[in-house]
C-alpha cells in the first residue's frame, strides 16, 4: 500500500513536549501497536518556570461555613445558633494560630495538610465570594461559574463560552495548554479551538491492540491516521478528523510520560492516598491530581488543570459527608505538595478550590444545608500570599437566609490570571461587573 | 392533512390529523417559501436512503434485517408499529436470565448489563432509543438505591421503554411518582413539616420549563409543600420468606394538605392527587409543550431549531391534549426530519455508537465488556451523572471519548476473533458475490454508512492488498477464499472504517 502522508502538518495540532532530544523509543514500538508518532518524543521532565493554575471543584455546592468555621465573637455566636446540631465550637476546628496568625477562625478538622500549608504561609481564604443575582440552582449557578459570566454566552460577544476556553484560545492554544481530569467535558472548556485534554484518567488513555495480530494492528492504525489526514477539513466531519488526529497524536506522548513518571515516583517514594481497604486503588482525588502531576512531569505545557469531586450536596447527614470529602481532598493535596516540591515546580503552581454556591446559614431538619450563595474559596501554593482576604464576615451576613457575596469570583480569577499566570485577564472576562474588588492572594 | 407514506411508493392518501398549522396536504405543485430544514408538513416520497437515514438515526445504527422490515411494513405502518412499545414477553425474559441472577435483588452492574442486552437484541431499538432519550431527559440515577431497593429500577427504565410515548400528562405523572425519582430528588423525606425543595425545582428546572422560565424561588417552596408524603419501607417477605425488600408508600400524614399558591393560583390540598394536580396545573399555564417539543427535536432531528418550528409543533402538542404519538409521527413524517440540514447533523452519543456497531456488524461482545465500555466512555445507562444527563454532542468529541470508541470497536473485533475460531465467520457480512477488494470495501462502507472520499476509500483497498511482519509491510493481495486473510483484514476494515469522522456522526 501507499505509505501516505501520515501527518497533514497544515492542520494537525502537535502538541508541544518538553525538551528537544533524540526519540526514546525505537521504532520497533511500531510493531506492538504504538503509534509512529511516538519515535518523536524526548524523555519527560517538567518544564522549567512554567506557571499553572489547578482548579479543583466541590462539586454539588461546598458548605463554607463549616470549612472556614467562625469561632470568636458575635458571628460565631449567629452561627452556632443557627446551626445547633452541625455547628462547630471553638477548639473543635484545626488552629490557624500559625502562619498568619488568625484566632477568629478555625479550619474544618480534615484540614491538617492544608493548616501546614497555611503554617507555611502558602494557603489563602477568600471570603463571601459568589455573583450577582444568586440563583439556587447548581445547574444555573455552575454554568455562571463556567462560563465567567452572570448573563451567560451574549454578554461575551460571540467569544468563547467558557472562561477556561478563553484563557486557552487567548494563551495556550495547544491541545494540552487546557487539561481537564476525570469530570467530563465542562462548559468552562466549551469553544476551545485547540482540543484541548479530557480524560476521566490518563491511564485510561491508552489504543488498545488486538493482540490476534498485532503487526497488522500496527498497520491499521496507520492506515486511520492516513485517511484521519487525507478528510477535507471543511465541516462537522472536518471537525472529527481533527479531533481524531489530536488524540492519536496525544496517546503517544502519554504512554511515554507514564513510563517516566513512575520511575520518577518510584524513586521518590510517592504515593497518593488509597482507597480505604485497597492496596493499590487510590481515591478519586488522590488519582486525579496524580494524574495533573503526571501531566507535569511530562512536560506538557499546560496552564490551567481542571478537576474535582462530587457529593458537596450536603442536604442531609452533613457532618459526616463533610469529614470524608474533605479528608479525601486534603489527603490528596498533601501529597500533591510533596510529589510537586520534589518536582521543583511547587513554587510555580497555584491551586484553586472552588464550588458553585454556598450553603445556607441555617442547617435544615436533615441535619444538613440546602442551597445558598457566597462561599469561601481556598487558594494554596508556592506563591501564594498566605492570610484571610475579602471583606470581613459581619452578624447581618449570618443573620440573613442567605450569606451575601462581596467579591465577585471573576476578581479573584482575574487575580490569579495576572498576578501568578502573568497574562491580562481584561478579555477573559468581558463582561460589566456591579461589584469589582481588588484581590491580591497571589 | 398529511401524506401516507408507503414503501411501494403507491397511492398517496391525504388523512386527517389534528387539522392545525402547517400541516396541509401539499402536493408537489405546491410553492412554499418555507426553507425545508423547517417544513412540517409531510414528505411524499422516500428513498432507501432516506429510510435507511431514518433507521441510523433512530435505531441505534441500521441492520439490512431493519431495512427489509421497514419495506415489508411500508413507511407508516412501521412507525405506528414502532411507536405502540410493545412488551415482548420472550424478549422480556431472554433479557432477564442473560444478565440478572435474582430478579428481586438485582445489583447495580446486572441492571446496566440488563438494559445493554435490550439495546443491542431488541428488534424495535427505537423502544430502547427512546427510552434513552427520557431518561437522559429525567435523569435519574440508581446510585442511590441499595440493595433491597434496587429492583425498583428495572420498573424505572420500563417507565420509559414502555410507556416513552404515552400522552406527556400521563408521562409527566409516573415520572413524579415513581419510586426512583422519589429516592433520587429527596421525595421521600419531603414531609408536610420539612418539605425538600429538590424535586421541586428540578420538576419544572429540568424536566419540563428550563431555568428561570415562569417560576420563583416562592413557586418553588409552595411547590415543594405539594409533593410531600411517600415514604419508604421495608416491607418483610415482599421477595418470599426472608426476602425483605423496600417499597414506597403514599403517608397522608406526612402531606402537606393546606392550599398551595403557585404561578399566583391556589393549588388545594388533594392529597397524593396533588402529584397529577401540579402536572396539570404546569401544563395548563407553562409552556411545557414548547421545552418539551425543542429538546425532542435536538434528539431527533438537528441542533438549534428555529422558534418557528418549535412553536408549531407545541401547538400541535397542546391541541392534541399532549398525545405523543402524535407527535413522533409528525416528527419523522416531516420534510424537515429528511432535510439535508438534519442528515448527518447529530454526533453519535457513546451508547448509538457501541450499540450500533454491535448490531450492525454482528461482531458483539459479552455483557460485562459492553457494560464496561460504556463505564469507561461516561455514558452508563442507569447512571446519569446527574440529574442534567450526560453532556451530548461535541462534548463527546473529546480525546478521550474518540479514544474510547476506538477500543470499543477494537473490542469487538477482537473478542469476536474466538467465536470465529467456533464457526461464526466475519466472512459473512459480505454478499457472496460481491467479494473483490473495492467491493468489500463498497459494502461495508454502506453497511456503517460511511462516507470515503475517493483517497480514502484507495487507502482502504490498499489495506486490504497489503499486510505487515516486523520486517514492515509487504504485498499480500486479498483473498476472500482465504480464511485467515478475511477474518483478520474484515476485521481490520471494520476497525478502521468505525474510526472514520461520518462514522461518528448520524
Amino acid at each position: 500500500m501507499s505509505n501516505g502522508n501520515l501527518v497533514n502538518e497544515s492542520r494537525r495540532n502537535f502538541l508541544r513536549v518538553g525538551a528537544a532530544g533524540a526519540g526514546a523509543l525505537a521504532l520497533g514500538a511500531m510493531s506492538n501497536g504504538t503509534s509512529p508518532l511516538a519515535s518523536k518524543l524526548a524523555k519527560a521532565t517538567p518544564l522549567p518556570n512554567h506557571k499553572r493554575l489547578v482548579v479543583i471543584n466541590m462539586l454539588g455546592g461546598c458548605d463554607g461555613l463549616n470549612m472556614l468555621i467562625p469561632v470568636t465573637g458575635s458571628v460565631a455566636t449567629i452561627y452556632q445558633t443557627r446551626r445547633p446540631t452541625i455547628g462547630f465550637t471553638q477548639g473543635q476546628g484545626l488552629s490557624l494560630t500559625g502562619g498568619p496568625n488568625v484566632s477568629e477562625f478555625e479550619l474544618h478538622p480534615s484540614f491538617v495538610n492544608l493548616q501546614a500549608r497555611w503554617n507555611a504561609g502558602q494557603a489563602a481564604f477568600v471570603q463571601k465570594v459568589g455573583y450577582p443575582n444568586k440563583n439556587l440552582s447548581h445547574f444555573v449557578s455552575e454554568d455562571v461559574w463556567s462560563y465567567g459570566a452572570r448573563s451567560g454566552i451574549a454578554s461575551l460577544g460571540g467569544l468563547a463560552p467558557g472562561w477556561v476556553a478563553r484563557y486557552g484560545n487567548l494563551y495556550a492554544p495547544t491541545s494540552m495548554g487546557l487539561a481537564s481530569i476525570g469530570v467530563g467535558r465542562r462548559l468552562d472548556f466549551e469553544g476551545a479551538t485547540s482540543n484541548p485534554f479530557l480524560v476521566s484518567s490518563v491511564e485510561s488513555f491508552r489504543y488498545d491492540i488486538d493482540y490476534h495480530y498485532s503487526n497488522n494492528h500496527a498497520l491499521r492504525r496507520e492506515v486511520i491516521e492516513n485517511i484521519l489526514s487525507l478528510q477535507p477539513a471543511t465541516g462537522t466531519k472536518g471537525q472529527v478528523a481533527a479531533a481524531a488526529e489530536a488524540a492519536y497524536t496525544a496517546e503517544a506522548q502519554m504512554t511515554q510520560a507514564i513510563i517516566d513518571y513512575e520511575a520518577y515516583e518510584t524513586t521518590n517514594s510517592i504515593q497518593y492516598p488509597l482507597r480505604a481497604g485497597s492496596a493499590t486503588s487510590l481515591t478519586n482525588m488522590g488519582r486525579r491530581l496524580r494524574d495533573i502531576a503526571l501531566l507535569i512531569y511530562g512536560g506538557f505545557e499546560t496552564d490551567i488543570f481542571y478537576t474535582g469531586i462530587g457529593g458537596f450536596d450536603t442536604h442531609s447527614d452533613q457532618s459526616a459527608r463533610q469529614v470524608s470529602l474533605f479528608g479525601e481532598i486534603d489527603d490528596a493535596l498533601g501529597v500533591f505538595f510533596t510529589d510537586l516540591s520534589t518536582q521543583g515546580v511547587w513554587n510555580d503552581t497555584v491551586v484553586v478550590v472552588i464550588s458553585e454556591f454556598g450553603r445556607r446559614n441555617y442547617e435544615n431538619g436533615s441535619d444538613g444545608t440546602d442551597h445558598g450563595h457566597a462561599n469561601t474559596m481556598i487558594v494554596t501554593g508556592g506563591p501564594v500570599n498566605g492570610g484571610i482576604h475579602g471583606d470581613p464576615l459581619l452578624d447581618a451576613d449570618l443573620n440573613a437566609e442567605y450569606l451575601p457575596y462581596s467579591t465577585d469570583f471573576r476578581d479573584v480569577y482575574r487575580n490569579l490570571i495576572q498576578g501568578h499566570l502573568g497574562q491580562n485577564a481584561a478579555p477573559i472576562f468581558p463582561e460589566t461587573q456591579p461589584t469589582s474588588s481588588t484581590i491580591n492572594v497571589v | 392533512m398529511l401524506r401516507r407514506l408507503s414503501a411501494l411508493a403507491i397511492p398517496l392518501i391525504c388523512f386527517s390529523v389534528l387539522g392545525l398549522g402547517n400541516t396541509g396536504c401539499s402536493t408537489s405543485e405546491d410553492k412554499s417559501n418555507v426553507p425545508v430544514e423547517e417544513d412540517l408538513s409531510s414528505v411524499n416520497q422516500l428513498s432507501q436512503e432516506d429510510r435507511i437515514y431514518f433507521l441510523q438515526r433512530t435505531h441505534f445504527g441500521f441492520r439490512p434485517q431493519d431495512l427489509q422490515r421497514l419495506n415489508q411494513m411500508g413507511y407508516e405502518n412501521y412507525l405506528d408499529w414502532m411507536l405502540s412499545l410493545q412488551q415482548d414477553p420472550t424478549l422480556e425474559a431472554q433479557a432477564l436470565s442473560a444478565t440478572v441472577a435474582d430478579k428481586d435483588f438485582p445489583n447495580t452492574t446486572e441492571v446496566a448489563r440488563w438494559w445493554e442486552w435490550l439495546m443491542v437484541h431488541n428488534d424495535n431499538p427505537f423502544q430502547e432509543h427512546l427510552a434513552m432519550f427520557w431518561h437522559d431527559h429525567f435523569a435519574t440515577s440508581d446510585e442511590v438505591l441499595d440493595a433491597q431497593s434496587m429492583w425498583w429500577m428495572f420498573n424505572h427504565i420500563n417507565l420509559w421503554r414502555f410507556h416513552g410515548t404515552d400522552n406527556l400528562r400521563s408521562l409527566l405523572y409516573q415520572m413524579a411518582t415513581d419510586w426512583v425519582m422519589l429516592i433520587w430528588l429527596d421525595g421521600y423525606v419531603s414531609t408536610k413539616n420539612a418539605p425538600n425543595e429538590n424535586f421541586a425545582r428540578e420538576f419544572w428546572e429540568l424536566f419540563t420549563l428550563g431555568a428561570d422560565n415562569g417560576y420563583t424561588q416562592a413557586d418553588i417552596v409552595e411547590a415543594s409543600r405539594a409533593f410531600t408524603g411517600y415514604r419508604r419501607v421495608l416491607a418483610a417477605n415482599n421477595a418470599g420468606p426472608g426476602r425483605d425488600q423496600y417499597v414506597m408508600v403514599f403517608d397522608n400524614n406526612r402531606h402537606d394538605n393546606t392550599s398551595k399558591s403557585i404561578f399566583g393560583l391556589t393549588l388545594n390540598g388533594n392529597s397524593q392527587q396533588e402529584y397529577q394536580d401540579m402536572v396539570d396545573l404546569t401544563l395548563a399555564n407553562k409552556p411545557v409543550a414548547e421545552f418539551i417539543c425543542r429538546k425532542l427535536w435536538e434528539y431527533y432531528v438537528y441542533p438549534n431549531p428555529p422558534q418557528s418550528v418549535v412553536d408549531n409543533l407545541a401547538g400541535d402538542l397542546r391541541q392534541s391534549n399532549y398525545d405523543m404519538k402524535t407527535l413522533f409521527k409528525r416528527i419523522f413524517l416531516s420534510k424537515a426530519f429528511f432535510s439535508p440540514t438534519a442528515k448527518r447533523s447529530l454526533i453519535k452519543s457513546p451508547v448509538e455508537h457501541n450499540i450500533g456497531f454491535m448490531r450492525t456488524t454482528g461482531l458483539e461482545v459479552s455483557p460485562s465488556r459492553i457494560d464496561s465500555s460504556l463505564i469507561d466512555i461516561g455514558q452508563r445507562p442507569s447512571q446519569p451523572p446527574t440529574v442534567n444527563g450526560w453532556p451530548s454532542g461535541e462534548s463527546w468529541l473529546s480525546s478521550q471519548a474518540l479514544l474510547e470508541r476506538a477500543n470499543f470497536l477494537r473490542d469487538c473485533v477482537y473478542y469476536s476473533h474466538e467465536s470465529a475460531q467456533s464457526g461464526v465467520d466475519v466472512g459473512d457480512l459480505i454478499p457472496g458475490n460481491k467479494t473483490s477488494a473495492p467491493e468489500v470495501v463498497d459494502h461495508l462502507a454502506w453497511l456503517l454508512q460511511v462516507e470515503l472520499e475517493a483517497n480514502q476509500r484507495q487507502a482502504c483497498i490498499d489495506y486490504l492488498n497489503t499486510d505487515r511482519n516486523s520486517g514492515g509491510n509487504f504485498s499480500d493481495p486479498w483473498n476472500f477464499q482465504d480464511p485467515v486473510d478475511r477474518n483478520k483484514k474484515i476485521r481490520g476494515l471494520l476497525y478502521i472504517l468505525g474510526q472514520h469522522p461520518s462514522y461518528q456522526l448520524r
